[in-house]
């Protein structure tokens, strides 16, 4: 049997990349497979986040569950996550979810002493595994290593302390997926736009003056177009968020030339 | 804000013990103001939260003003509240001297959440009749007390105070405050826990009367998003305006868009102000054209579902939402057999009673105009109450049954040659013998069936 074969080959290029942002170019495929992407980024990549909170002592201002709310919404580094199990289908505990296959245990234990108020944060949460702690503490022990280091800088605040309050806890840190609960989803958010193809009218552009040009390129809010300070030609800014082209198109009031001429498509071209 | 909204309502909240009290767990101050309201100071207690809200149809689960809601939002703590009941207990003296005691628990079921001192314990976790006070009564409450020992443990029966809440939502012991009242009995106040997360039928409003109950919660991936990244916390549909004409949550909604771009709470009075404090909405879409959005306040959208661009600009932004305090957990009910009246032997009414749901008479006139006849009698005779009665044929009164002879007998006729038996509701029995109490004497005409 002799098939058709729809078999795509998508190329990725990678265009910034840092601790907490991720840009990339995905070509030659069409914006399904960009949004699968997006959505198994959003509710399937599994992390490891604080599940379980057995609180041992609690005179702070917010009751437990608040607290509990709290600790699992905070990141931790989920680099092990894959070699991780998940706790419902961990053999060395009966899904009991407390072994060290499937789980990470945590202490937080702070009393306040002074009269100060007291930040309990995500840096006082002490784990057992150095691998998994939470990511502002990871971060910033990355920068004390390369000399940036920022001592001021606090962590996430769980809840504050007066004088003889206490917080004494022991949480368990799980994988799971941003599907089973936001926690554990690994970004922020997650998009994609549709590369905008720009051509500009050359031809009708020369009959503009070099004032109606300035005026036309200042008219786009994001500054899209820039002016060549050479051959006084129109140009796009390729780094700029292409996407504002489309909120131009839907007409602002002080745009006030035939954008229909100048850009002639906006084919579907994903860039994620 | 209003009476039913969430939020903050004063700053000692967590120390009062009022009866019933919700509060928001993350309360925010709003996005766009007047200023009056900055002026009476009703910003200072946070009501509600900025929800991103999309102005969009979805799913057909917004109709009716239902709104939808995104799952990860929830999971975040949007619309999460504390419900925090009090229930109290009153040891009570009797008027031979002798008084309620509360006793050491045993290992019993039930009372896993008591103390040594027979009293629950704040932060336990507590179920559906669950044991608060684990406290007795003497069994003679009347007579002086002879003995010089005084009462044994034999002379006490239990009389447990356990917590009749709803099951599902995990419930807690908050707060345990012991005091005296005027009479000089000792009473036990506890503050009851809850926290909540909004599910369906939960009911939400924005500043404008716009209410509505979350129709459906839907996983952030399928929300609709921006290229900027936005995704709404929930989708509102577009009918609610037309009619109801509510230009303000427009005006909150560029307003507040215009302030999270701009890094200021803007005003949002229809006018704006001579004194050029308040901004016009010509003055907000100036603002928001140069943040990159659209001057009307639409957004391009992408379906979260299939990727593609939506045929419609989305109106979004923020908008201030109250959390409503009429939630589903307080309401829901549902029985099948249950407790009845002993009056009338027909169901209880109402929820706190576990009551039955009434069949009324338009529910009735339907039926009987759909012929549906033996519907009728199963739902307003045999569901209900029906009773067996023996009737005289001959004067058409109703007799007995006399278990001993077993035989039924007129108690007019003195005999039992004409009885016959039928079923009717208890209810008409009862009306029946009332009447006949007054003199009137209702005649029951029997034919064959």
């Amino acid at each position: 049997m002799e098939g058709v074969s729809y078999q795509r080959f998508p190329k990725i290029k990678i265009r910034e990349m840092k601790d907490d942002y991720f840009k990339f170019e995905l070509r030659e495929t069409d914006a399904s497979m960009a949004n699968a992407l997006r959505r198994v980024m959003i509710a399937e990549v599994p992390t490891i986040a604080i599940d379980l909170v057995e609180i041992e002592a609690n005179s702070s201002v917010l009751n437990d569950e608040f607290i509990a709310h709290r600790l699992g919404l905070i990141p931790l580094v989920s680099d092990d996550a894959m070699g991780m199990r998940f706790s419902r289908d961990c053999d060395a505990c009966d899904g009991d979810g407390q072994c060290e296959y499937c789980s990470v245990e945590f202490h937080l234990n702070v009393r306040c002493d002074s009269d100060q108020t007291l930040d309990v944060t995500s840096n006082d949460l002490r784990s057992t595994e150095p691998r998994v702690i939470p990511v502002d503490v990871a971060s910033r022990s990355l920068a004390s290593e390369s000399g940036g280091y920022d001592s001021q800088e606090r962590g996430i605040i769980i809840v504050k302390l007066r004088r003889g309050q206490e917080l004494r806890l022991r949480a368990i840190a799980r994988k799971g997926i941003g599907k089973d609960h936001a926690k554990w989803s690994p970004a922020a958010t997650v998009t994609f736009l549709y590369e905008p193809e720009i051509h500009i009218n050359e031809e009708l552009m020369e009959t503009l003056t070099l004032e109606e040009k300035r005026s036309w390129v200042e008219s786009s809010p994001t500054k899209v177009f820039d002016i060549d300070p050479d051959t006084y030609q129109i140009d796009y800014r390729f780094n700029s968020p292409a996407a504002n082209w489309l909120h131009i198109f839907n007409g602002l009031p002080a745009f006030k030339f035939p954008l229909h001429i100048l850009v002639s498509e906006i084919p579907y071209k994903v860039n994620v | 804000m209003g009476k039913q909204a969430m939020g903050n309502i004063a700053y000692n909240q967590l120390s009062r013990a009022d009866t019933l009290l919700y509060l928001l767990a993350y309360p925010q101050r709003p996005l766009l103001t007047t200023r009056t309201i900055e002026l009476v100071g009703y910003d200072k207690l946070g009501a509600g939260q900025n929800a991103t809200v999309a102005v969009m149809s979805y799913s057909g689960y917004d109709i009716e003003d239902a709104i939808v809601m995104n799952k990860s939002s929830l999971d975040r703590g949007f619309g999460r509240c504390i419900a925090l009941k009090k229930q109290t207990v009153v040891t009570e003296k009797y008027s031979n001297e002798t008084s309620d005691r509360i006793v050491r628990p045993q290992n019993e079921p039930r009372k896993q959440a008591l103390d040594d001192d027979g009293i629950a314990s704040p932060g336990q976790i507590i179920r559906k009749h669950d044991i608060l006070v684990n406290k007795q009564s003497p069994r003679n409450k009347r007579d002086k007390i002879t003995t010089s020992l005084g009462l044994r443990d034999i002379d006490y029966a239990p009389s447990n105070v356990s917590y009749k809440g709803p099951e599902g939502e995990t419930t807690v012991v908050d707060r345990v405050t012991l005091y005296t009242d005027k009479d000089d009995r000792m009473c036990i106040k506890f503050i009851i826990r809850q926290v909540r997360r909004p599910e369906i039928g939960d009911k939400f409003s924005s500043r404008h009367g716009q209410k509505g109950v979350v129709g459906t919660i839907v996983q952030q991936e399928d929300f609709p998003f921006s290229e900027r990244g936005i995704c709404p916390d929930l989708i509102m549909n577009p009918h609610g305006f037309p009619s109801r004409m509510t230009i303000g949550k427009m005006i909150e909604l560029l307003g507040g868009k215009a302030g999270v771009s701009s890094g200021r709470f803007h005003y949002g009075s229809a006018f704006g102000e001579p004194s050029g404090h308040a901004d016009k909405v010509e003055d907000i879409s100036r603002t928001l054209v140069e943040h990159g959005f659209n001057y009307t306040g639409k957004d391009f959208l992408y379906s979260g579902i299939t990727g593609k661009p939506l045929q419609a600009y989305i109106f979004m932004g923020p908008i201030y939402y109250q959390k409503l305090k009429h939630m589903v957990l307080d309401k829901m009910h549902a029985r099948a057999s249950g407790p009845r009246m002993t009056l009338t032997r027909q169901p209880t009414e109402g929820r706190a009673r576990d009551g039955g749901l009434r069949l009324g008479e338009m529910e009735r006139d339907c039926l009987i105009a759909y012929g549906a006849s033996m519907l009728i009698y199963e739902r307003l005779m045999l569901s209900s109450d029906p009773y067996q009665v023996q009737v005289c044929t001959k004067c058409g009164l109703l007799g007995y049954y006399n278990h001993k002879l077993k035989t039924s007998c007129c108690s007019m006729c003195k005999t039992g040659k004409n009885m016959s038996t039928m079923k009717l509701p208890y209810a008409c029995k009862l009306l029946f013998q009332e009447l006949q109490s007054m003199n009137v004497v209702p005649r029951l005409k029997l034919t064959e069936a």
